[in-house]
């Protein structure tokens, strides 16, 4: 800046000292507005109304105030300030307060004509799409009621596997939706049960074959698995995040013939709505040279963590640790409950003992899973431990609670029931790494097995479960239609919900191969 | 020796009573000519059709549910309302639905009516004459009139909302139906008012 100038806007700056600066629409506000509200606020977006124009803001100015203000607006539920997070959407302070001065000034416009309008000409926020996806059907979203929940196929059907780099989905109920979770479907199991029951898409997420999906696709067998904690993600959608392409060359695996699942949860808004998204799709050229490890704390979605909520309770704590045995950057993180979950975080310990905050959610919210990238890959060297902590409010002054009375609550695919658990997605540093960072995770879902079946503790109720379930044998009497899986049915009553709770891990009342195969080798068999 | 100090004080006196109201005075008399206001009150709907409920004996009183065709909260409650309103309906206290807003268009009610299966008249307040009436602050901000034009009851329509964003499941506790069932029996509303959450009514020209 020259001299001249900035002795100038000096001397501007004093002329206005003595009285308090004017805070206007075009000079303050336009600029918070539209790059904190408008993505989502506006027309074919989820935002309930416009905030573009100084009438849209002016019309709401009150109602803004009382949102921000409760930091219900914009929607962001990490409060840890250790990491930056990109593309967050917090009002800082400083704004709060221009804000609150522009409505106490009784909101002037100031000279509209400077306003520049965001341009969202192209529609996706990230521009043209590689592929655009159609839901498969359409489902009607009643006016009122329960929440629902329910997952719908997209026919990816790609011919070879592809790299995908975001996702962005564009619903129709845009009223309805809160939040929708992505998965791949290599099974054709999806697919194949979409609608069954007469509606557009299916109930629960019994398709995740957790850890085994049977093998259409190539990529599985050539490059290993990627979803060493069961699930194979590709991201979420809530309203107000911005899709994030993943940094550098990293990319997500839809292996060919893949199907795309999104598992939606709708408010009634209370009007009919319905739903058929778009998905947009944005691929890497080529498979990018590092994969992204999930690490999920507890895994499987904490299915083996003792999540068992006495009615009443309103501290009820689950925690896991995991010490990561290769050096990795984290990508990003993200968390996963129900209604009752109220606060949720993860700490990384460096080996020196520096403490690092990844996530921190102090007032968790089923409606905002978001997927937080970090602003820069966080270094966290070989022995670091990630220590994962989530807790639960099951008390009668939880208003989120699903039951009035309160009921006890345990570990289930119905959003009434629990579950819990962070992921954060790294890479190893070195790809050479990747194999034995992902042996560590595995066993942390084999060691979470052992630990939900105590040695020893069966034979005093009469059987021993370990025993049993080891012995192949058993399997093989007790599978009387010779189909490699044991139905519930075929199950005797009194080891019922024990061989379910232990070897059912989608929760589909059946134990199938893969969970057999699981089972067996995470009590510890070697078959 | 008392009477040259009582004087100024008689003065002062007889001075105040000539003297303009007191802020407090003005506010009730104004609160009284509004009353008589709501007592008499004629609501004309979006389709062009007069309601002056109190000018039917039958009227107990009448709720008016300030709403909104974008507040996704208020637009949450438009099922509960639609069964509230038939039922009240039926038993002497009539629903309105207020549009208080200088920017809505019949047009646009209308398509709010459509959309949201509304039963209810739908009653537009472009001048805002009705929030002002009752000082109305959120969509939905529900008040219910009994005959002399006393606002019995102001505020939620029921707790489904424990704040933004803070959806209980179901509601537990449903003031506007307690309170026009009070209204109703000729007893006394146990809650009276409640504190609204929804969306402010931005009131034209602030």
């Amino acid at each position: 800046m020259n001299r001249f100038l900035f002795c100038t806007l000096l001397l501007l700056n004093f002329a206005s000292a003595g009285e308090p600066a004017k805070v206007d629409f075009a000079t303050h506000i336009a600029p918070i507005v539209h790059s904190k509200c408008s993505m989502c606020h506006r027309q074919g977006q989820p935002g309930p109304f416009e905030l573009l124009s100084y009438d849209d803001v002016r019309e709401r100015g009150l109602t803004i105030q009382a949102v921000i203000h409760d930091r219900y607006m914009p929607p962001w539920k990490p409060v840890n300030e250790d990491v930056e997070f990109a593309h967050d959407r917090r009002l800082t302070k400083a704004e709060i307060r221009l804000i609150d001065e522009w409505i106490d000034a009784e909101m002037p416009a100031g000279d509209l004509s400077r306003v520049k309008a965001p341009d969202y000409s192209s529609g996706w926020a990230l521009g043209k799409p590689d592929a655009i996806l159609k839901m498969n059907g359409r489902f009607m979203v009643p006016a009122s009621g329960r929440d629902v929940y329910r997952s719908f196929v997209f026919e990816a059907d790609f011919p070879e596997d592809k790299w995908v780099k975001a996702v962005e989905l564009r619903p129709t109920a845009r009223g309805a939706v809160h939040h929708a979770l992505f998965f791949v479907d290599t099974s054709g199991e999806a697919r194949s049960r979409d609608g069954q029951d007469g509606k557009a898409g299916l109930s629960g997420m019994s398709f995740l074959r957790q850890g085994g999906d049977r093998q259409r696709g190539s990529l599985r067998t050539r490059s290993g698995s990627s979803s060493t904690s069961g699930v194979r993600g590709l991201g979420g959608y809530v309203p107000g995040a911005m899709p994030n392409k993943l940094p550098g060359d990293l990319a997500l695996p839809l292996p060919k013939g893949g199907d795309i699942v999104m598992q939606t949860h709708f408010h009634p808004s209370g009007k009919v709505e319905y739903e058929q998204a778009e998905l947009a799709l944005y691929f890497a050229d080529r498979p990018p040279a590092r994969q992204i490890v999930p690490i999920q704390l507890p895994p499987l979605f904490g299915r083996l963590a003792g999540i068992d909520v006495p009615a009443g309770e309103s501290d009820f704590e689950i925690r896991e640790s995991f010490t990561l045995p290769v050096d990795v950057e984290a990508v990003q993180i993200s968390g996963h409950a129900h209604y009752i979950c109220r606060e949720m975080e993860l700490t990384a310990t460096l080996p020196g003992g520096t403490k690092i905050d990844m996530l921190s959610i102090d007032d968790w919210d089923l409606d905002w899973q978001d997927n937080y990238q970090f602003r820069e890959p966080v270094m966290l060297p070989a022995g670091t431990r990630l220590d994962a902590r989530l807790m639960y409010d099951n008390s009668a002054e939880n208003p989120e609670n699903p039951h009035s009375p309160p009921r006890r609550i345990k570990w289930g695919r119905e959003s009434t029931d629990e579950m819990g658990s962070v992921t954060l997605q790294v890479v190893a540093k070195r790809s050479s790494d990747r194999i034995k960072l992902q042996q560590a995770t595995r066993q942390l879902i084999t060691r979470s097995f052992s630990k939900a079946v105590p040695r020893g503790t069966d034979r005093a109720r009469g059987g021993n479960i370990r025993g049993q379930i080891l012995d192949g044998r058993l399997i093989q009497l007790l599978d009387r239609n010779k189909d490699g899986k044991l139905q519930k049915t075929e199950i005797p009553q009194r080891l019922q919900e024990r061989f379910l709770s232990i070897g059912d891990t989608n929760n589909d009342n059946v134990i199938d191969e893969q969970e057999i195969k699981r089972a067996l080798s995470a009590l510890g068999g070697t078959r | 020796m008392n009477t040259p100090s009582i004087a100024p004080l008689l003065a002062l006196v007889v001075a105040s009573l000539a003297a303009p109201l007191t802020l407090a005075e003005e506010q009730s008399a104004s609160e009284d000519s509004r009353r008589k206001s709501r007592a008499t009150l004629r609501l004309t709907d979006v389709s062009g059709k007069t309601h002056a409920p109190f000018e039917s004996k039958q009227s107990l009183g009448v709720a008016l549910i300030f709403v909104s065709n974008t507040c996704p909260i208020a637009n949450t409650f438009q099922p509960t309302l639609q069964e509230l309103g038939a039922k009240w309906q039926e038993r002497g206290i009539p629903f309105y639905l207020v549009y208080s807003s200088d920017r809505l268009s019949a047009g646009d009610i209308r398509t709010h009516v459509k959309d949201f299966k509304i039963q209810v008249p739908a009653i537009p307040d472009r001048s805002q004459k009705l929030a002002r009436l009752t000082e109305a602050k959120v969509t939905p901000e529900a008040i219910v009139i009994d005959r002399e034009g006393r606002i019995r009851y102001r505020g939620l329509i029921n707790n489904l909302y424990a704040g933004y964003g803070k959806k209980r499941v179901r509601a537990t506790q449903h003031f506007l139906n307690d309170a026009c069932e009070s209204v109703a029996n000729g007893t006394v509303v146990k809650v009276p008012s409640t504190k609204p959450l929804g969306c402010f009514i931005q009131y034209a020209g602030k």
